[in-house]
């Protein structure tokens, strides 16, 4: 798991099914900008979540479905 | 052992339709004992009255109900009754009901959730039941929140309460509590797995649309405009051939006339529907699942022979999960369908349960349904069929 990469798209796909696709990309990649994290197209396992965690503090659906998309990630990388 | 799912349907006061339940359903179950009891009634028959008088006659089964905006079974749909689904065989079912649903999802569907063991030895196979009432506007977040405390693994399938198109109050019960406001979660047990199938029909008639103010369940602005004047205008041609004018419809047609031209967000190649209820005196929409400001989305519309097909799709999908015969199917429709399809809507009911070999079942008419299966990233649907088919 520690060499897996996931591309910062993957991580706005997770979301969009609830919330669109550019509601999603734009929360992703704002999340990534806030943690110093979006000049990087390939993120580690834990820096994925640590973008899904940022998003996870907002508030209503897009934070809901954030907090689900993590533990989507965990079954997606068991 | 094998499944038996009966169905039941009545009519009359909630005291009268309860006896009459009561009696249809013992009779066909013949001594069996159901491990699922499940009803859905129109306003004309409380659940608050139904529930203690279904769950003290079957008090070895999970109770769940919910009122509806039109139920049905196997044998016809109907309004302002009642229908029930009984389900005996190898089902073992626990469940919950939380309030405060839209104060907090999380911890409504924490308080429907306390009771239910992770596990049931010798029945390895899990499919969570849900019902929740839209008014809270929060239904996709309480769904995820539900598959989170469940598991991953955990199959989801259920509807969203109805009330005759009022848009004012509607009701889920488990045992015999009733509430507003509030959330049943059950977990079935089975030695076989149960199938869960999902089809909508709708397509884009507007171009892509930004949702500029939006809060919780409600979208306030479309394109910097009131959401109602934007949804008019999109939807004026559509609805002049049907023939409907949204700039003349009578207060009580407006929940009618959204649940036809409901709001569409684009994920990939596919629409996921968000049902706007209710129009406020301001001008927003009041929506059965949040759409978050900064979103995009397209309104749409279906047409009869697409909600006709997508209702035998879902069954098909229903009855390819289960690896066996169908026993019967508990089925979660969306009133919108009803409403386009009017007369035909027996059609597709009669076309899912053809398409399980011909089988009992019982539905409603919801404000939205819930089918999430392992993997996926969404569970809360609009305008969709949702079949839960049980295993022979």
């Amino acid at each position: 798991m520690s060499d897996t990469t996931i591309d910062i798209d993957r991580l706005w796909k997770l979301l969009s099914h609830t919330v669109g696709q550019e509601k999603a990309e734009l929360a992703v990649r704002s999340a990534a900008n806030d943690i110093g994290l979006s000049r990087r197209p390939a993120l580690t396992f834990d820096e994925a979540l640590a973008v899904l965690e940022k998003v996870a503090e907002t508030p209503g659906i897009v934070g809901v479905t954030a907090r689900f998309a993590k533990s989507r990630l965990h079954l997606a990388a068991s | 052992m094998t499944t038996r799912l009966v169905t039941a349907h009545a009519q009359g006061d909630a005291a009268q339709a309860a006896a009459t339940l009561v009696d249809s359903l013992r009779s066909q179950l013949d001594g069996a004992s159901p491990a699922l009891v499940m009803f859905f009634a129109s306003t004309d028959q409380p659940v608050e009255a139904l529930a203690p008088a279904l769950t003290e006659a079957f008090a070895d089964a999970a109770v769940l109900g919910s009122s509806t905006a039109g139920e049905f079974t196997e044998r016809g749909d109907a309004k302002r009754s009642v229908v029930a689904v009984a389900v005996a065989g190898d089902f073992v079912v626990h469940g919950g009901l939380g309030t405060a649903l839209a104060a907090s999802a999380d911890e409504a569907v924490k308080a429907a959730v306390e009771g239910i063991p992770a596990t049931v030895e010798g029945y390895p196979h899990r499919t969570g039941l849900l019902l929740l009432d839209p008014l809270a506007g929060n239904g996709e977040e309480a769904t995820l929140i539900t598959a989170a405390y469940l598991g991953d693994d955990i199959r989801l399938a259920g509807g969203a309460a109805g009330d005759d198109l009022a848009m004012k109050r509607t009701v889920v019960s488990y045992g015999a509590r009733a509430e507003d406001d509030a959330i049943v979660a059950a977990v079935v047990f089975s030695k076989a797995p149960l199938g869960v199938g999902v089809c909508h029909g709708h397509r884009p008639i507007s171009e892509p649309l930004e949702v500029t103010r939006a809060e919780g369940g409600v979208v306030h602005e479309v394109e910097g405009r009131p959401a109602w004047e934007v949804w008019a205008e999109h939807t004026r041609e559509a609805a002049a051939a049907v023939g409907l004018d949204p700039d003349t419809l009578g207060e009580d047609e407006v929940g009618g006339f959204l649940l036809r031209y409901e709001a569409g967000l684009a994920s990939g190649d596919e629409y996921k529907i968000r049902a706007p209820l209710s129009r406020n005196p301001d001008g927003s929409l009041g929506m059965a699942c949040g759409i978050p400001q900064g979103a995009r989305i397209r309104i749409t519309e279906s047409v009869p022979e697409r909600q006709i097909e997508s209702a035998r799709t879902a069954a098909k999908r229903a009855r390819a999960q289960l690896g066996t015969d169908a026993a019967g199917a508990i089925v979660f429709d969306c009133i919108c369908r009803n409403l386009i399809l009017s007369e035909r809507f027996e059609q597709a009911v009669a076309g899912i349960s053809e398409e399980l070999g011909g089988v009992p079942l019982a539905g409603f008419e919801t404000y939205g349904e819930i089918a999430l299966d392992a993997g996926d990233l969404s569970g809360f649907h609009n305008t969709t069929t949702v079949v839960l088919a049980f295993p022979g």
